[in-house]
């Protein structure tokens, strides 16, 4: 379990936001049913189930599969026109895009980790720091600042909740103009 | 909507994080996660983004500290955030930036500081399959391998680790003023600014050192003065006998693997091998047969790949049976 989180932690989050893009993009165009979230949580779960280590492009392996996963929406709804969504056009996405390696600078990293901890109220504040810096047990943190366990880890899944709000849109900021510029000519 | 499904999982991984599920909290959680396949992926990526997060703050502390030391402002303080800064984060006695300030002041209180002195110091644990990686008040990095335990203990004059269980692997940042010193069993490790590895297991500790230089003495100090243990040097302590030999690189990095989640063999015994695998899985291993047992085994594995390594074995000639919680690997042909 710890080996699929870490590998989904290496190989995927760094583009979430960049498929996520891409498929609030084919959303506008063919006015699908679906949403993007849905698509991407689908697109998490398929990618996890599988064995991930065979996978070689896992940025151009989460691409397709969110692009099989519109279709079969699509096909769902009976929605006839299906544009956009070839091969070729997905590649070339796929080649506008950053540098799978260097999608997430360490530097932006450390900033999103600096954003978390500032943006937290300050008891949230303190069980996450104790928590993820000092790497306290919840149980240790409650005895430490007095609180029950489960408001320990209410004050922790909160803290997730907003780093998972950033992953949707944090290289979105990232990313240079000129990659969404083709990032958009690829969709035309 | 979709937003609920994220924070639902959320709220599951921060359970999970909390410890084992008991069995009603079990139920509920698998009930969630097959009753739709974006509730599974969701809990995936909320897993992913919090054990991320372990990595963000060892690289955030490791960023911090290298600014500090360059007489700088550390780099991830310095650009103003969009995110509201209550006034109190500001620590300007500190000479760190603004919130880096903050977290080093936390992170030093935590390890370092009176409140944890005062009776029980942190025991940090991981759990079977499970790695962790912690970084120390003083900037130290400690990875935690599955199944051990360590208690930390961080003076103004010295940094105490005792590892309790299992294995430990440690890149000691430099501290000449305060040594930190490891002890496992009888045994003592004492370094100043090294990278090493200590195992534990039965009456036995092996050590490892990959970086710089560590000096060992065992408790009660009749095994004579400490020895000094190199990089590139391994040791084995049992009974209060210390046994050193040069470690050739493949062999260190074969110790080390762990770190990277695998498992590599270059000839040990399948019963070694498998009770290898059994450190990582919640399973138990067990081989029938003598001849198998000791048949040696190449390769690189992953480590929570048992079933992987039980179907590598049934080429080498064993039947593999799952029963009673446990997996049987079973003789088949003769030797």
């Amino acid at each position: 379990m710890a080996e699929r989180a870490r590998w989904i932690a290496m190989h995927l989050l760094p583009h979430e936001a960049e498929v996520r893009r891409w498929v609030g993009g084919r959303r506008r165009r063919f006015g699908g049913g679906y949403d993007a979230d849905d698509i991407v949580q689908e697109a998490y779960a398929r990618i996890g189930n599988m064995d991930f280590a065979a996978i070689r492009n896992p940025r151009a392996y989460f691409f397709e599969t969110a692009r099989n996963l519109i279709f079969e929406h699509v096909k769902r709804e009976r929605v006839v026109m299906i544009d956009g969504l070839t091969d070729g056009d997905l590649r070339n996405v796929m080649d506008s895009g950053p540098d799978p390696e260097t999608a997430l600078s360490a530097r932006q990293d450390l900033r999103r980790f600096q954003d978390v901890v500032d943006s937290l109220p300050p008891q949230c504040r303190e069980a996450f720091v104790l928590r993820k810096l000092n790497g306290l047990s919840q149980r240790q943190i409650a005895a430490h600042m007095g609180l029950s366990e489960s408001t320990v880890e209410k004050h922790l899944a909160r803290a997730l909740k907003l780093v998972l709000e950033r992953y949707e849109t944090a290289d979105g900021r990232a990313a240079s103009p000129d990659a969404a510029a083709k990032l958009r000519a690829a969709g035309r | 909507m979709s937003g609920r499904i994220a924070s639902t999982a959320a709220e599951w991984a921060a359970r999970l994080d909390a410890g084992p599920l008991d069995a009603d909290a079990s139920a509920r959680l698998d009930a969630w996660v097959r009753a739709d396949p974006r509730h599974q992926g969701a809990l995936y990526r909320a897993q992913a983004a919090w054990l991320d997060l372990d990595r963000l703050a060892s690289e955030h502390v490791a960023a911090e500290r290298a600014a500090l030391a360059a007489g700088r402002e550390p780099e991830a303080a310095a650009p103003p955030v969009a995110a509201p800064t209550p006034p109190r984060a500001r620590r300007a006695r500190l000479p760190a930036g603004r919130l880096a300030a903050g977290l080093t002041a936390a992170a030093v209180l935590a390890g370092g500081g009176a409140w944890f002195l005062a009776d029980r110091p942190p025991t940090y644990e991981s759990q079977v399959g499970e790695m962790r990686r912690l970084v120390l008040a003083d900037g130290s990095v400690l990875t935690l391998n599955t199944d051990s335990a360590v208690v930390v203990r961080m003076a103004k004059d010295r940094r105490r680790i005792a590892l309790k269980r299992g294995e430990a692997s440690f890149e000691v940042a430099h501290d000449a003023s305060r040594p930190f010193l490891v002890t496992a069993g009888d045994l003592t490790v004492r370094a100043v600014g090294t990278a090493f590895d200590v195992r534990l297991r039965g009456g036995r500790v092996d050590v490892a050192v990959t970086e710089g230089v560590v000096e060992l003495s065992n408790a009660g100090g009749r095994a004579g003065p400490p020895r000094r243990l190199a990089h590139g040097a391994a040791a084995e302590a049992r009974d209060g006998v210390v046994a050193v030999s040069p470690m050739p690189r493949q062999v260190a990095e074969q110790r080390l693997a762990w770190r990277d989640g695998l498992l590599i063999f270059q000839g040990e015994s399948l019963a070694a091998a498998a009770a290898e695998f059994q450190r990582y899985d919640g399973r138990k291993v067990v081989v029938v047969g003598d001849a198998l047992a000791k048949r040696p085994v190449f390769g690189v594995f992953r480590t929570n790949n048992l079933d992987g390594f039980a179907e590598a074995a049934a080429t080498l000639g064993a039947r593999v049976e799952h029963r009673d919680g446990a997996v049987h690997l079973v003789q088949t042909t003769a030797p």
